[in-house]
């Protein structure tokens, strides 16, 4: 069982040939894939669902998090050979239920027909370039990592904790993912226009550190 | 809907804090402005003594002490924009935990919720309902996947994810049922993912773990 990208892990990305690696390994086994998307789907990364991009495709996959735009929900996905449940075999008494439901399929729906994954590739692209901008005026940026809105930066010491109750100060919210590093995980439907706000904030908030 | 019509407005104004001016007179919650000031501006970092709200004290006399929270009371979102029981506006790059993947209260969301609550909340997997199915078809449809199964958050899902394969592992695999997982993941905080988690300190004070997990590099 396998995060695409390690989320809480501090957003750690697999490197290029991994995951293929992993499927071949569980092809030639037999072994069962299950992709956890809990955090990396529903177009935060940039395409629907992570897996698209490293070109494997898993037995089993799990959703929850931005399914529904906030109203708790999750989801088991799996292939036709792996639904090997008969009834009694598992249950749940508010899964599915109508009201998460009506707000998963708005939710779905609308990520489809916009391309909010699109969107979320585009500006998430614009949020790196201009951290990368960040981290050629600070050298104690040590690393900014990523796809999508999936986004963190790494410091040479454990000051994440600092800026993040300076960003909050100034009126921004982010992540302390480890204690040196922050982690954004903005809506998918943000433009350009609040990465530089941010932007602005954040190179406040660094100017005071020192 | 009136609720609808208003974050309708809301979205189209741009306008943030005249959006909250307003909504705020059309629909008063009853303890908001109850909060604390927010505490004095410290004169060398800039940054603002935070002293606790009632909000915060009752927190803390109710709630287990599980959590490590940032000492802000939010009371209000719309799309990227939330607001504190102050009044004090944030830009929202958490998204409630990569939740609010539409921003928070999207009008399509507000109203799909409202309509529905008004139709048929609940009524347990004994009988069909269709909102699920609509879902399901559409995951399915924009999916490389087949079937599918609901439930309430994303440690749900991985539980279900490990009882599918260990069902397969049974049936199909002769009795196959150890799930490896790397270190520095995380599925959730359930018993059985608190042992798929590899990270240590998540782990530590729940000995003895569910058996059948191995954490890898």
């Amino acid at each position: 069982m396998l995060e695409l990208i390690q989320g809480e892990g501090g957003v750690n990305l697999p490197d290029d040939n991994y995951l293929a690696a992993v499927r071949a390994w569980c092809d030639q086994m037999g072994i069962l894939l299950i992709l956890d998307e809990i955090q990396t789907g529903l177009g935060r990364t940039g395409t629907l669902f992570a897996y698209e991009q490293y070109g494997i495709e898993p037995d089993i996959m799990t959703l929850a998090k931005g399914l529904a735009s906030g109203i708790p929900i999750g989801a088991i996905l799996a292939k036709e050979r792996v639904s090997v449940f008969t009834p009694g075999e598992h249950g749940s008494t508010f899964g599915g239920n109508p009201l998460a439901c009506a707000a998963g399929y708005a939710t779905l729906k609308f990520i489809i027909d916009n391309d909010i994954a699109g969107n979320a590739k585009k500006v998430g692209q614009y949020l790196v370039t201009r951290l990368e901008g960040l981290r050629q005026k600070f050298p104690f940026i040590t690393d900014v990592r990523g796809r999508g809105l999936l986004v963190a930066m790494e410091f040479s010491t454990d000051i994440a904790q600092s800026v993040v109750m300076a960003c909050l100060d100034r009126g921004l919210l982010v992540n302390r993912v480890k204690p040196n590093a922050v982690r954004f995980m903005p809506p998918l439907i943000i433009s350009n226009d609040e990465v530089d706000e941010a932007i602005g904030i954040l190179d406040r908030v660094l100017s005071s550190i020192d | 809907m009136v609720v609808a019509q208003q974050y309708r407005q809301l979205v189209k104004d741009r306008e943030c804090e005249r959006g909250f001016a307003s909504i705020k007179k059309t629909f008063p919650l009853s303890f908001e402005g109850e909060g604390d000031k927010g505490g004095e501006v410290d004169k060398q970092s800039h940054n603002r003594v935070r002293k606790m709200s009632n909000w915060q004290e009752l927190e803390h006399k109710y709630f287990m002490n599980a959590v490590e929270r940032i000492p802000v009371t939010l009371v209000r979102g719309q799309g990227a924009r939330v607001w504190d029981e102050d009044g004090r506006e944030y830009l929202d790059f958490v998204g409630g935990w990569a939740v609010n993947s539409l921003g928070h209260c999207h009008p399509v969301v507000a109203e799909a919720v409202a309509e529905q609550a008004h139709t048929l909340i609940q009524a347990s997997n004994q009988f069909y309902t269709i909102p699920q199915v609509r879902l399901a078809e559409l995951l399915v449809q924009n999916s490389r996947l087949d079937k599918v199964f609901f439930c309430n958050s994303g440690a749900e899902a991985n539980e279900g994810a490990v009882k599918l394969a260990r069902r397969y592992g049974k049936l199909r695999l002769n009795g196959a049922y150890e799930v490896i997982t790397t270190i520095n993941s995380f599925h959730g905080r359930t018993l059985a993912m608190v042992a798929a988690t590899g990270q240590p300190k998540f782990q530590q004070p729940y000995a003895p773990l569910p058996a059948g997990f191995i954490n890898v590099e």
